[in-house]
């Protein structure tokens, strides 16, 4: 049985570059602030957080399990970082208590789908509301956290004429590019997502590679808290909870493929980009605050639909094809 | 012991929750020979293998590699023997490179634990080369045909320095033109030295390309012999044996003149131009070995696979049925042949899951309320039908034997008053008395007028209750016997094609 080397395009693979044509357009005549540089600019400094952290998505996506205690590793560690800055004055000791944190949380996950094997979503789902629960504790009952002004030097120091948060995030992005492209951790990672089975009759260790997964996720949560709360000059409430729906979108958007071991990393970035600047126009516009939640959720539920629905084409294609001896 | 055996395997057993699938079992392999592996469906021969490859731990036995005695208690030990297990269902990424596939378990390295991509592709280029398959390294698995993506197993296979190659039933989705690039293939591994074993199902394949032949039977080697001196006859024999006496009940009613299903012209992937018909009152027994397309053929007429296709005729009228829910509309009913997974809900209670299908007849209108008695009624009547032992309607599924869930299952679909049965191995893995029980419901389900198509790899209970036996091989029907005038290598034959 041959197959046919390359299946035509059908309407349906054009579906998602066309939306995003009309998105441009339409904000070209919507908000034509949008375009202008500084605005861009700003559009990237703000999605630095979420895309920080879609780096960690990224990685869990393309396993093939999710991370939905990404907005809350975020606050708690953003909280911790800030209530050590404020306690020792010392910005070395918050950032590695951070990415320590962070990591932590995040082997707590690893280790729960690796080895527990509990779904992800209940194992990320459990550490988001006891981290969520946490950081709330440690701020405090005044609700608010002020770390003080020379706590925004990580985020808010312009160097080239673009803040220290977006740089922060362009570097660890190029970082993730060189691991996912060109080691084995890389190409572990893509492999989970395709064929378990096949991987451990390769004799690699998946568990250890997705436990190494959900640490690096901790981990860069724990550096999107410290730029966070830097960028904020403090924390409160509740902030960045809920920022996983942000990194998803984002992801997916970017084309990888919720089913995992499909994608190219590379249109994360675009993602990422294409999420903040939705954010910020939707700002821009003034639209209901409630409203976001009712968007994000739409973006999500309408590009995993497209991807399921090119699936099922090709399956489609597949099944009709007639015996052939 | 010869002394050019390189593969010594000795008096293997595994067990099965106290099923003994191996028996004690011997197997030895040279250098530099094709070995043919035989045997019947439920033989063991894959378990055997898989014990080879790891995949399995073995009960008891000894294996030897070049005169060593070496252990093997994971997939990754056996590939550090030398060996290769190159499975039906293959063990690829479909989503990355052909390159990236042979090369997964040791990406080569350069400066700073980068992939050095470029001579990944090259050195998957040179393997690609040496079995002559002309794709790009860089192309993804899943644009490859089956065949294709089974010279990337081998490919993967020589780039680890296997010896031994274990084979399990390549040709089954291959075309003819492809199974002779394979077969060309492994004669080149067996001339440079490897040892190569091949499961098959096939006689012919069995004479073209192995040199010797060994057979298994109910878990136990039954003899090995050089494919140039026996024949089609003594392997039948050989994988046949002589069984277990088993009680089947008296065929008495023959079946109607009138039609009940009428099958032309059928075509799909799976299915190769199948034409036949099932008379009312009739018992058709359908053979084939597994992957022959038989199952296929049943999910078909039952909706639940696409053809291309064809016409299906239900009492002489056209048919057109797309989905499981017509297909019960036609009253038709399904056993498959995955009893657990999709036949019952196991969590759930006998008298539960019995009345499932029929639901909707047991709902009190507008309310929505279950009739409770109405349910029970039906489950005493299927309790006495297919005399179903439990301590009683509540009791879980779960907990039953497998041949009282199999009662259930029919039990459940009897419920639903079918007329024509489509039963797929209904007595899989129940025992004999069960056995004798289930052939009894089968000729009164037929007795009664309905029409059943019963499927299975077991022949002698083909013969002991079918009106008439149908045999498929490679997605085709390519034998029809009558009741009285049928054996079982008659039968076995025809199913592995070894027909003169």
């Amino acid at each position: 049985m041959m197959l046919k080397r390359f299946l035509p395009k059908s309407g349906i693979d054009y579906l998602k570059p066309s939306i995003v044509v009309l998105f441009a357009v339409f904000i070209a005549i919507k908000a034509p602030v949008f375009f202008t540089i500084n605005n861009l600019i700003s559009v990237l400094s703000q999605g630095a957080v979420i895309g920080i952290a879609s780096i960690g998505m990224s990685m869990v996506i393309l396993a093939g399990e999710i991370d939905i205690s990404v907005g809350a590793m975020v606050y708690c560690t953003g909280v911790i970082a800030s209530e050590l800055y404020l306690s020792t004055n010392n910005l070395i000791i918050s950032t590695v208590a951070a990415v320590v944190c962070g990591g932590f949380f995040g082997l707590i996950n690893g280790f729960g789908v690796a080895k527990l094997k509990i779904p992800s979503l209940i194992t990320t789902l459990s550490v988001c509301n006891i981290l969520s629960g946490l950081g709330s504790i440690l701020i405090g009952s005044e609700g608010t956290l002020s770390a003080g002004e020379r706590y925004k030097i990580i985020a808010q120091t312009k160097i080239l004429g673009l803040l220290s948060s977006a740089w922060i995030y362009i570097l660890l992005f190029l970082l993730f590019l060189i691991i996912i492209r060109k080691t084995r951790f890389g190409r572990y990672i893509y492999a989970i997502g395709d064929n378990q089975d096949a991987l451990r009759a390769c004799g690699i260790r998946a568990d250890f590679t997705i436990i190494m997964i959900f640490v690096l996720t901790g981990m860069l949560c724990g550096i999107g808290g410290l730029v966070n709360t830097s960028r904020l000059g403090g924390t409160q409430f509740n902030i960045s909870l809920g920022m996983e729906v942000y990194c998803i979108a984002a992801v997916v958007v970017g084309g990888i493929s919720m089913s995992g071991g499909r994608g190219n990393v590379l249109g994360v970035f675009f993602g990422v980009f294409i999420v903040a600047a939705l954010d910020n126009l939707l700002r821009l516009m003034g639209v209901n605050v409630y409203m976001y939640n009712v968007v994000w959720g739409i973006v999500i539920f309408g590009v995993v639909m497209i991807d399921i629905l090119k699936k099922k084409q090709k399956a489609r294609d597949l099944e009709r094809q007639v015996f052939e001896t | 012991m010869q002394s050019n055996d390189y593969l010594v395997m000795k008096g293997i057993c595994k067990s099965f929750s106290s099923v003994k699938v191996l028996k004690d079992c011997d197997f030895s392999v040279r250098k530099g020979e094709i070995h043919g592996f035989l045997g019947g469906n439920g033989a063991g021969k894959s378990t055997f293998m898989n014990i080879l490859g790891g995949i399995y731990s073995k009960d008891a036995g000894e294996i030897f590699i070049d005169g060593k005695k070496v252990e093997i208690a994971n997939p990754m030990q056996s590939m550090r023997h030398g060996i290769s297990f190159i499975h039906q269902e293959l063990k690829l990424f479909s989503m990355r490179s052909v390159a990236d596939n042979i090369y997964m378990s040791s990406l080569p390295i350069k400066g700073f634990g980068l992939i050095d991509d470029k001579k990944e592709n090259e050195m998957a280029k040179e393997w690609l080369e040496r079995i002559e398959l002309d794709v790009s390294p860089q192309t993804f698995v899943e644009d490859l045909s089956i065949a294709e993506r089974q010279m990337v197993e081998i490919a993967k296979a020589l780039s680890i320095q296997a010896q031994i190659f274990i084979f399990d039933e390549p040709t089954s989705s291959q075309t003819r033109k492809e199974t002779q690039i394979l077969f060309r293939i492994i004669r080149k591994l067996r001339d440079e030295g490897a040892s190569i074993i091949f499961i098959s199902h096939k006689f012919d394949e069995v004479f073209e390309l192995c040199d010797r032949v060994t057979v298994l039977r109910d878990g136990k080697n039954v003899g090995t012999v050089n494919v140039a001196e026996t024949n089609a006859d003594e392997l039948v024999n050989m994988v046949v044996g002589i069984r277990l006496e088993q009680y089947y009940p008296e065929v008495k009613k023959l079946p109607l003149e009138e039609t009940a299903l009428e099958v032309t012209n059928f075509r799909n992937r799976r299915l190769n131009d199948v034409s036949f018909s099932l008379k009312k009152g009739e018992v058709l027994g359908l053979f084939g070995l597994v992957g022959a397309g038989r199952s296929e053929l049943a999910r078909a007429i039952f909706g639940l696979d696409y053809i291309s296709s064809g016409e299906l005729r239900i009492y002489g009228k056209t048919r057109k049925i797309t989905s499981p829910k017509e297909a019960m509309k036609n009253r038709i009913g399904f056993l498959t042949e995955d009893r657990r997974g999709e036949g019952l809900v196991l969590g759930m209670d006998i008298n539960s899951n019995l009345n499932i299908p029929i639901l909707k007849q047991l709902t009190i209108p507008v309310v929505n309320f279950l009739m409770k008695k109405k349910m029970d009624t039906n489950t005493r009547i299927a309790f006495d039908q297919f005399n179903i032992v439990a301590s009683g309607p509540r009791q879980r599924v779960r907990l039953l034997s497998g041949g009282n869930q199999q009662k259930i299952v029919l039990g459940k679909w009897f419920l639903t008053d079918p007329d024509i049965f489509i039963l797929d191995e209904p007595t899989r893995g129940v025992d004999i008395k069960v056995k004798a029980d289930l052939y009894e419901q089968i000729v009164d389900l037929a007795a009664s007028g309905r029409s059943v198509l019963f499927i299975s790899s077991e022949a002698p209970e083909l013969i002991g209750i079918s009106h008439r036996i149908l045999v498929m091989r490679n997605g085709r029907i390519t034998g029809e016997y009558m009741r009285g005038d049928v054996t079982e290598e008659q039968l076995v034959r025809c199913a592995m094609g070894g027909e003169k």
